[in-house]
């Protein structure tokens, strides 16, 4: 009796362990670009289907925009950001947009992206301002929402693509000493997730293959 | 087989899934870092690198995604300016420097240009100064200095407001075909002039400034106002028939003709029907 309520906590604590140890990794997903300093970025963002852009009809657009806290009216800007998606890409485009808060184009902000094609992400050097956001444009190798594709004998499903972006931003040094003026160096924000595209269309393959796999497995687990 | 011993084999089941889990984290981790290759066979694939022209980068971009649906090949695409990716070509930096001008004798040696589209170089306003013509002596006039303000041009409609010139930095491959097709002999007057890096700070400085003019690629022409040139106005359509006086030529240069996986792709370039396809587009095709 013992040692079957042992067996049964001990696959409990597993079970959590299992869990803690996925969440644990997550947590260090995000952390990994070290260096993000106490006057961190706030940034952002989403990405939204565009199969009428550039990029095609695979094309995604991203926005996102990052608020740094002012150190004595200094504003920290963004000096560059890199977006990372979990999908493979075949375009993200050179010259990104940059707009104010009032929605009209910066007249001072620009970027330029370089990166491998196809590739698992892109950078933009460049400059934009805090407060600021910026709005451009990639194509994943596929579509971007999730589907079914054809592997082997069966089907399976892609999941949404998703994307990250860090921003590499100017920082301050001494800025508490007001007699000392304030050293400049940059640094490295986290990863902000900006989700999966919005306005993907309902997939009525996926949909029944769903409908199958959940009555395979009712049968299989009546069967067993 | 006693239920003790079957709860602990159950037991092991869920450490091997908890196992799992963290090793499939890990691997998430490593694959999402930043620079981090999400497919070790890419690596196989040779790689050519670009670098120049802010003009040719949509295009090389909308090109090089064309190409790797088709090919075993890799491209890492960068900007700059033309001069820019004539000198990294030159010093072995990048497998093709991509170029919005002519040759100049000043090149280093040893380069070859290839020519894959032309394209249309547009005089732009702000959408609330809708000028609707300008001459080549009224664009030389505007960029050399010697007219300053709006109400001294025909058709503009800011009143006495300050003309704000945009124009291109030195290294621009634009600079050098605006100089050749709109200005010659005068120059532009870069000392009351506000010089910017890329076609899409141009287009963004004229988009919020009223009374601000520059000159871009057509394709950052939207969202400004293109001012027609010798009373042909600045789009694909003129430019195509050669009415349009402002167009340039875009360039691929090599080293020699090396590397081979560059050259393969420039010919494509020039020869297929899919990537003039893409061409026409935005730009002028070459057939």
């Amino acid at each position: 009796m013992n040692s079957r309520r042992g067996a049964r906590h001990s696959g409990r604590r597993a079970r959590y362990l299992g869990g803690a140890s996925l969440v644990a990794a997550c947590a260090a997903l995000l952390a990994i670009p070290g260096g993000a300093s106490a006057v961190a970025p706030d940034c952002s963002g989403k990405l939204t289907l565009n199969g009428h852009g550039e990029g095609g009809k695979n094309g995604v657009d991203y926005s996102f925009g990052c608020k740094v806290p002012t150190i004595e009216n200094d504003k920290a800007d963004i000096q560059a950001f890199s977006l990372v998606t979990s999908r493979r890409i075949d375009y993200f485009q050179p010259d990104p947009t940059v707009f104010q808060p009032n929605g009209d184009p910066s007249s001072t902000d620009a970027l330029n992206c370089e990166g491998p094609i196809p590739g698992p992400g892109f950078g933009c050097p460049g400059a934009m301002t805090a407060g600021n956001h910026v709005v451009g444009h990639f194509a994943t190798i596929g579509s971007p929402c999730r589907h079914l594709e054809r592997r082997g004998a069966g089907n399976v499903v892609i999941p949404a693509v998703q994307a990250w972006v860090t921003v590499t931003f100017q920082d301050h040094k001494n800025d508490l000493d007001p007699n000392t003026p304030p050293t400049y160096y940059t640094s490295q924000s986290h990863p902000y997730n900006l989700g999966k595209p919005r306005g993907c269309p309902a997939n009525k393959r996926l949909r029944a293959h769903r409908r199958h796999h959940r009555a395979h497995h009712r049968a299989h687990r009546r069967h067993s | 087989m006693s239920s003790s011993r079957m709860r602990l084999r159950r037991l092991g089941r869920w450490r091997r899934v908890g196992g799992a889990a963290l090793l499939t984290a890990a691997v998430v981790l490593v694959a999402v870092a930043p620079g981090a290759p999400a497919d070790t066979s890419a690596k196989r694939a040779p790689t050519i690198t670009m670098s120049g022209s802010t003009s040719v980068a949509p295009l090389a971009a909308k090109l090089a995604q064309k190409y790797v649906q088709s090919h075993n090949v890799q491209f890492r695409l960068s900007q700059g300016g033309s001069d820019v990716g004539i000198s990294d070509v030159a010093h072995g930096r990048v497998s093709i420097g991509n170029s919005s001008r002519d040759p100049k004798p000043t090149d280093p040696g040893g380069l070859v240009f290839h020519k894959i589209a032309r394209d249309a170089i547009c005089v732009v306003t702000n959408t609330a100064n809708g000028l609707p013509n300008l001459s080549q002596s009224g664009v030389q006039a505007i960029f050399h200095g010697s007219v300053r303000h709006w109400n001294q041009v025909p058709g503009a409609g800011r009143g006495s407001n300050t003309i704000d010139l945009f124009v291109r930095t030195a290294a621009s491959g634009t600079q050098d075909a605006f100089q050749k097709l709109f200005m010659d002999p005068v120059s532009v007057n870069n000392s009351i002039a506000k010089q910017l890096a890329s076609n899409g700070l141009v287009q963004q400085k004229v988009k919020s400034d009223p009374d601000g003019i520059g000159y871009v690629s057509l394709f950052f022409a939207k969202g400004t106002h293109p001012v027609a040139y010798k009373g042909v106005a600045c789009n694909l359509r003129n430019a195509k028939s050669g009415q349009y006086g402002g167009v340039r030529n875009f360039w691929m240069v090599t080293k020699g003709n090396q590397p081979a996986a560059a050259i393969s792709f420039i010919h494509w370039v020039q020869n297929s029907s899919a990537a003039q396809a893409i061409v026409a587009t935005n730009w002028v095709p070459l057939h």
